[in-house]
């Protein structure tokens, strides 16, 4: 699948459309084992379509997941080709926990600068945080090439095709080498 | 002679400001100096760990004599937090205060041993966990404690505890399911 230029990186999603291929992409990304880590479904509170996700918890392929907020990265043809979870963001310590999907490698790696980008820019944060499942080198690769450093190896810490495997978490830090390319 | 003995229980309505009180004034904290407790948060954290959790218990140390059930008193809590039952596992959360005032031996003293002991026990043999983990900040000694139980390092998050005017590093520690049988043997 290739990669068309991005629009603006991040959008709040907006249909019920893009958050059933949030979905899709969620259920092809734990199938084929392409990608990252969890994911549920995709939700923005001022779509009436979306409010009707808002009225139960989804429960996909044994993970269940508070509805949180999501982003989709779009293309040109605004088709949703990658979608972020904001997990947590923590303002006394600077500290936002987020989710990254994608449907395969190739979209990883050419939306991650993107995605850090914009999220530098819309959140007043000095390091972004995320999981990466252990044996998805690639990923972190990605990061590793970006300036990030991976901080923890989190031991057993997902459970999938019945099996614990190992989870690294991954910090990019608003002054790291980053800094030419995220401030523009 | 009088004995010593701990008990976790239930946290009830009516320990809710002995705890706080606790926490604030009297507080020796050590395995678990989380990031909103540092950040002087204590309105959330104490909500998220005392919050009548039912997997949040308080500490009891109890001295009976002669085989009299004596008096009990209150000296912390512990509990887990952030469970994921899919993946079975656990943030553990411990705080105590040491009555005899001997806080510089707080971290080795055995009704601590006992309490957290019991703890794990909870969280491998009743709720079935695969792992806990631990967070703590940087420079404290509770490598040393916790390494008895088989607790191993995962790891250090640079500069992710603002307290106090600085960032500070939180480290982590995790206890897996083989860990905890290996070290009970």
């Amino acid at each position: 699948m290739s990669v068309l230029k991005l629009c603006a990186a991040l959008l709040p999603m907006h249909s019920l459309a893009e958050s059933k291929r949030a979905l899709q992409m969620y259920r092809l990304i734990r199938a084929d084992k392409i990608h990252i880590s969890l994911i549920v479904a995709a939700i923005n509170d001022n779509c009436s379509d979306c409010a009707l996700y808002h009225k139960h918890k989804y429960t996909i392929d044994g993970i269940e997941d508070d509805l949180g907020r999501w982003y989709c990265v779009s293309d040109n043809s605004k088709m949703p080709i990658a979608f972020i979870r904001i997990d947590d963001i923590n303002l006394t310590n600077g500290v936002l926990r987020y989710t990254i999907i994608a449907s395969c490698n190739d979209i990883f790696k050419n939306v991650l600068i993107d995605v850090v980008r914009s999220l530098f820019k819309m959140f007043s944060c000095n390091k972004l945080v995320t999981d990466i499942m252990y044996d998805r080198s690639e990923a972190i690769k990605q990061y590793i090439s970006l300036g990030s450093s991976i901080e923890v190896r989190k031991r057993q810490h997902l459970y999938t095709d019945g099996r614990y495997i190992h989870v690294v978490e991954v910090a990019t830090w608003r002054g790291g080498v980053l800094d030419e390319r995220i401030i523009c | 002679m009088s004995e010593l003995s701990v008990d976790l229980a239930q946290v009830n309505a009516s320990e809710l400001n002995t705890i706080k009180n606790i926490i604030l004034s009297g507080f020796e904290g050590f395995f678990d100096q989380s990031s909103d407790f540092c950040g002087m948060n204590f309105a959330r954290w104490y909500e998220r760990v005392v919050g009548l959790d039912q997997h949040t218990f308080s500490i009891r140390v109890s001295k009976s004599d002669g085989g009299q059930a004596g008096k009990h008193w209150l000296v912390g809590v512990c509990g887990l937090t952030e469970i994921d039952w899919i993946s079975r596992h656990a943030r553990v959360i411990f705080v105590m205060v040491d009555k005899d005032g001997h806080k510089s031996t707080v971290q080795n003293h055995p009704s601590t041993h006992n309490a957290f002991k019991k703890l794990l026990d909870y969280a491998f043999k009743e709720l079935c966990m695969n792992k806990v983990w631990i967070s703590a900040l940087e420079n404290n000694d509770i490598a040393v404690a916790i390494s008895r139980y088989g607790f191993t390092a995962d790891g250090i998050r640079r500069r992710a505890v603002f307290v106090n005017g600085n960032h500070c590093d939180e480290s982590i520690f995790s206890l897996t399911y083989q860990d905890y049988t290996a070290s009970t043997k």
